[in-house]
């Protein structure tokens, strides 16, 4: 038995395509968005001067509310709906992303109406003895709040298609929102000459575009996702949202704080070239995002269906290969940033070399890597607190401490860029350490709970597309099954359902390889099957089938052998589920 | 899978043991139309057949429209997780089963 469930095994070449194929669209989805900050900036300082740029700087607290409001609702309903899906609860994720449209709705009416009223006086205590940029802050506040409904209501198509896995459909709406941005830019700007308020609206009119464009897509007949009328009601339902939207909300507000607090801590102890210096590195900083947030972002949707379905064999295996795609990512970014840290230096009109800082943001990007990876599994795995801690640590903590540190103890400033970031590794390693010991049911670094799998009533594995090693996995599952108590009969409609379903859908794909993953369970009662592929998208179970035709006999068994039968498509890829 | 035959007369005799599933049913498939001929009878024992698949289903409605035009087919002996798999597709009805 011990030789043949070895064979019985889950490999990554399934994940791993699925995860690719997200993955640019998010490294370039962020990629664009920097790139729109940097042009922005560019034009704005350019036309303005530096009252503009710094009119924008300062009117950073009325962005952030919005892209608060916007991660928090968004990110903990588009979780939320993930692990519906994973626990085949389709109502539950349309009635989450019917939630998250409405709210957005709502919470950018409040905005807009209270941030308008109170626009006058909040420009003034921005601008504190800066009086003279008030009438710039006030014009670039007034219409960013006016609109607060794109920039809000944008973040619904950024999470729920890259669920639907049409994730490059985000990159088009993030080059819509960066091109159309700097194309506005330049056309109010100078042709029409709006002065700030003209880069304002730039910024809002491509916001909106894109946000269009995005909830087009969502709402056409491929979307997986529709309106409905349901909306969460129960307490614990928005509980739930509130937790796991937590951490992308206090990200964007840790991050924007720790800015504001290395600027001043910067300024005190260089002045405005070590500032100037910072800002250089910060945009650099930003593009690294691309790599690692863009790694745990492609990866998110299918953690949330992992973590619905209690499967850890392939959150694990998505986690590792999260690891090592992002670590040979970071590792081109840091040699291309080393390499051209003069290049970088002198673009921006820098005396001071940038490879010292260069250097230091390339070795935090590793450990940097790992505690984004993280925070997004944890997020997503029920451990909300833990991410808030990693995020909380890296972003705000010990970014400033180590920042403290350094400029007391003489050292390089931008030393904070590595040690923050590995602090936080420690940090992490404590507190999950601690967890484990409390709960050592869990596993020691994902804190994943092992009660099924120590059970030994649940079994993971992958199978190509091959009759032969399709008709050899269904014998062997009916084998296991029989020795692990599961009766002779369920064991027998097990192995067939493998069988029925994986040949059927290699034969409707013609010859195009096919990839399975597999889940088989028994617990509480429920015994069944999960069989996730890639292909065409198609429904062996379909009621379009005509069941006449002797090439559905075999799916017609298992419909009338097993309880339910269930279809979904998600990410991108098909998922059948059989219970007996 | 393992096919033992055995002609009697005008009857054909098979034995099947283990599973007939994608990969085995073309084998049983060609047993039978090899070793049928004109035979008036066709016996199938499954007392050691375990398992039976769509694939395996197809090829005793293939032999059994033969055996229409030209005698009779009989399933004996099936074990009652085969048997299942009968009834819920309407093979029973269909087969002779003993």
């Amino acid at each position: 038995m011990g030789v043949e469930l070895l064979q019985l095994r889950q490999d990554e070449i399934f994940l791993r395509k699925a995860f690719h194929r997200s993955l640019l669209p998010c490294i370039l989805s962020i990629l664009s968005g920097n790139i729109n900050i940097l042009v922005d900036g560019i034009l704005v300082g350019q036309r303005i001067g530096t009252d503009g740029l710094s009119a924008i700087s300062l009117c950073v607290p009325v962005y952030l509310i919005l892209c608060v409001i916007g991660s928090f609702i968004v990110s903990g309903t588009a979780i939320q709906a993930s692990k519906s899906i994973g626990r085949q609860d389709d109502a539950m994720g349309q009635a989450l992303y019917s939630t998250s449209v409405w709210l957005c709705l709502i919470a950018s009416a409040v905005v807009t109406i209270i941030g308008l009223a109170s626009c006058r006086p909040l420009s003034v205590a921005l601008c504190g003895d800066e009086a003279a940029l008030v009438p710039l802050v006030y014009g670039y506040a007034s219409v960013t709040i006016i609109g607060a409904l794109p920039k809000i209501l944008v973040y619904v198509p950024f999470w729920f298609l890259r669920m639907d896995g049409r994730a490059s459909l985000v990159t088009w709406m993030m080059l819509v929102m960066g091109g159309g941005n700097a194309a506005l830019d330049y056309i109010f700007l100078y042709p029409l000459d709006m002065g700030i308020e003209g880069a304002a609206w730039a910024s809002v009119i491509s916001t909106a575009i894109a946000c269009t464009m995005g909830l087009a897509w969502l709402s056409g007949r491929q979307s997986g996702f529709h309106m409905c009328r349901t909306i969460i009601r129960r307490a614990e339902d928005w509980k739930a949202i509130a937790i796991d939207g937590s951490p992308s909300a206090l990200n964007n507000l840790f991050q924007t704080l720790r800015l504001l607090a290395v600027n001043a801590m910067l300024m005190a102890a260089g002045g405005s070239s070590l500032v100037a210096a910072f800002t250089a590195v910060n945009c650099i900083s930003a593009f690294s995002l691309a790599v690692t947030d863009g790694v745990p972002q492609a990866a998110s949707p299918m953690l949330g269906i992992y973590s619905g379905e209690r499967d850890n064999g392939s959150t694990i295996l998505l986690v590792r290969r999260e690891w090592r795609t992002g670590f040979f990512c970071s590792v081109a970014f840091s040699i291309a940033i080393i390499a051209l840290s003069d290049v970088i230096s002198s673009l921006y009109g820098l005396d001071a070399s940038l490879y010292p800082a260069m250097a230091f943001l390339s070795l935090g990007m590793f450990p940097g890597l790992l505690c984004s990876i993280l925070s997004v599994h944890y997020n997503i795995s029920g451990h909300a607190w833990l991410a808030n801690l990693i995020i909380f640590s890296r972003s705000f903590l010990m970014a400033g401490l180590s920042l403290f540190a350094a400029l007391r103890l003489g050292l390089s400033p931008w030393l904070f860029l590595f040690s923050s970031e590995v602090l936080t590794v420690i940090i992490w390693l404590i507190a999950s350490g601690i967890y484990h010991h409390v709960h050592p049911i869990c596993t020691r670094f994902l804190l994943l709970d092992q009660s099924l799998e120590r059970e030994g009533r649940v079994l993971n594995f992958s199978v190509s597309d091959s009759v032969e090693e399709i008709c050899t996995t269904s014998e062997r599952l009916s084998d296991f099954c029989s020795e692990i108590g599961i009766g002779m009969k369920d064991s027998m409609s097990l192995g067939l359902a493998v069988e029925e379903i994986m040949t059927l859908i290699a034969e409707v794909n013609g010859g195009t390889p096919v990839r399975f993953d597999v889940r088989m369970f028994s617990v509480h009662d429920v015994t069944g099957l999960r069989i996730r592929y890639g292909g065409l998208e198609f429904n062996p179970f379909s009621p379009d089938h005509d069941k006449d035709d002797e090439q559905y006999l075999g799916a017609e068994l298992i419909s009338r052998i097993a309880e339910h039968v269930l279809y979904q498509r998600t990410f991108g890829v098909n998922t059948v589920q059989v219970l007996l | 899978m393992t096919i033992d035959k055995k002609h009697d007369g005008s009857s054909f005799f098979l034995t099947v043991s283990g599973r007939v599933d994608t990969l085995t049913a073309p084998e049983l498939d060609k047993a039978i139309k090899e070793g049928l001929g004109t035979s008036s009878a066709l016996v199938i024992d499954f007392s050691d057949l375990d398992y039976i698949s769509s694939a395996g289903l197809r090829v005793l409605l293939a032999a059994q429209k033969v055996m229409n035009r030209q005698g009779t087919m009989t399933i004996r002996n099936v074990k009652p997780a085969v048997m299942d798999v009968f009834e819920v597709t309407g093979f029973s009805s269909i087969l002779t089963i003993e």
